[in-house]
């Protein structure tokens, strides 16, 4: 299947709100990462939550966020450290303001 | 040491007669008189009340039998934390394994005996630039056919909220320090994969067996809250 | 913006890590095993997704309240009748009669829990 993103791609999760079941969570939506790995084709499961086949398949990359990027200071990290998550591609966008 | 708590024993009595009193003799734990844990208690609780309701209601109806209850209880009693100490130090001893267990998961794994059916299981190596931490915020994904059960405190509201936020608090919580200047990468477990860290050897156990380096793997140094234990045994910082 | 959901809890301020260990009971271990026997195939009654919809659907106080296995009762009732598995009288007659089994015929109300009979536990 065609994949929209490749590894090292700078995204954006959307910053929607999403009724029912879904698995981007909110304190990453909005935030810009980028691609660590592609983790290949799977069901939606957003689909599958409510009995649903979930296809067509949607692909579930592996995006890493830097720690500032998601919370401006107000935790307590180190200046290297990140956070990733698996975010299938339909919560993804292309970060057009990033460097590539 | 003990990497996690004591496992249950079997045969207590219940009062909603558990179908399968066999005792089954060639069972690997200890059945120990003198450390028995009667580890019934009487129901007092809603949902205790609800399981009882529910068992044996699917048993009478024909939709599952208390022998599958059992031997699934049986086979989740046989997935814990040594399973994940004993690829882990396979890994530390042969390089070629590493490499098929960095790259597919599920098929080095199954090389030992280990399956992990439907998920992808991800092993993210510990290096001297980077430190894993694994938490899943929304529920509790965790790789329970390796390690088995997930601890109380992986599921709690405090781990799955401040983990992805104050990982160095966290990590000072349980006694952990990583330098500031490497890469607390803290692995929001959202979807299909379900991760394994493989920890960092540590030093002065050049020319150990398999067999003596698993017993420096701890669960915790699996799930990334610490780190393998030193050489003699003791906690490392 | 909407109100997030409960669960959704990455980065909301919280105490410390409770880090003892606890023994899963033998109630705990037969949830966890009946689920598994349930969602697995041949059965297949549901998927995780479904469990974790079913989880998440609890309102926030029962969420926030109930132990994990609680939880794990709660979507089993709910899959199971969402499935027409069982039904909801024939599950609320089956508890009526364990709990007089017990003698526990006056109903204990199940929620919500107060907050300082959970303070401290780790749910």
């Amino acid at each position: 299947m065609n994949q929209r993103f490749k590894i090292g791609d700078a995204v954006v999760v959307r910053d929607a709100h999403a009724k029912g079941h879904v698995r981007a969570p909110t304190y990453l939506r909005g935030k810009r990462g980028r691609i660590l790995r592609d983790f290949g084709a799977w069901p939606n499961p957003e689909k599958l939550a409510y009995g649903k086949p979930g296809w067509p398949l949607t692909t579930n990359y592996w995006v890493q966020f830097r720690m500032d990027e998601i919370w401006a200071g107000k935790g307590n990290y180190g200046p290297n450290d990140t956070i990733t998550a698996e975010i299938y591609e339909h919560w993804l966008e292309p970060d057009t303001g990033a460097a590539q | 040491m003990s990497m996690h708590g004591s496992r249950p024993e079997h045969g207590q009595q219940h009062h909603d007669d558990d179908h399968d009193h066999d005792h089954d003799h060639d069972h690997p734990h200890a059945h120990d008189e003198r450390s028995f844990q009667p580890d019934i208690k009487e129901p007092s609780e809603e949902w205790e009340f609800l399981e009882i309701a529910l068992r044996e209601l699917l048993i009478e109806k024909g939709i599952v039998t208390a022998r599958e209850i059992q031997d699934m209880l049986e086979e989740w009693d046989g997935k814990c934390p040594e399973n994940g100490a004993r690829i882990v130090a396979r890994a530390w001893t042969e390089p070629a394994f590493k490499k098929r267990l960095l790259a597919d998961g599920n098929k080095a794994v199954g090389e030992m005996g280990f399956e992990v059916p439907g998920l992808k299981l991800v092993v993210l190596e510990n290096t001297p630039e980077v430190h894993h931490m694994i938490v899943c915020t929304l529920c509790s994904c965790y790789p329970r056919p390796i390690l088995g059960l997930p601890p109380l405190w992986y599921k709690s509201k405090e781990y799955r909220s401040r983990a992805v936020r104050e990982p160095r608090a966290v990590l000072a919580e349980f006694g952990t320090t990583v330098p500031m200047g490497k890469e607390i990468r803290v692995v929001d477990s959202t979807a299909d994969c379900r991760f394994l860290v493989l920890p960092e050897r540590p030093a002065g156990t050049k020319g150990w067996s398999a067999e003596k380096l698993a017993q420096l793997v701890t669960r915790d140094s699996m799930i990334g809250t610490a780190v393998a234990l030193k050489a003699d045994g003791a906690r490392a910082g | 913006m909407a109100k997030k959901s409960v669960h959704d809890m990455g980065g909301d301020p919280a105490g410390p890590v409770d880090r003892h260990e606890h023994t899963p009971t033998l109630t705990e271990r037969r949830i966890d095993a009946m689920m598994q026997l349930l969602r697995r195939k041949p059965r297949g009654f549901w998927t995780t997704d479904e469990n974790r919809r079913t989880i998440e659907s609890l309102s926030p106080d029962t969420y926030r309240t109930s132990g994990y296995y609680e939880k794990w009762a709660y979507a089993m009732r709910g899959l199971l009748i969402e499935k027409e598995v069982l039904t909801e009288a024939e599950v609320g007659a089956k508890l009526d009669e364990v709990k007089a089994r017990f003698g526990k015929g006056a109903v204990k109300p199940a929620k919500p829990k107060s907050k300082s009979a959970t303070k401290g536990k780790t749910r």
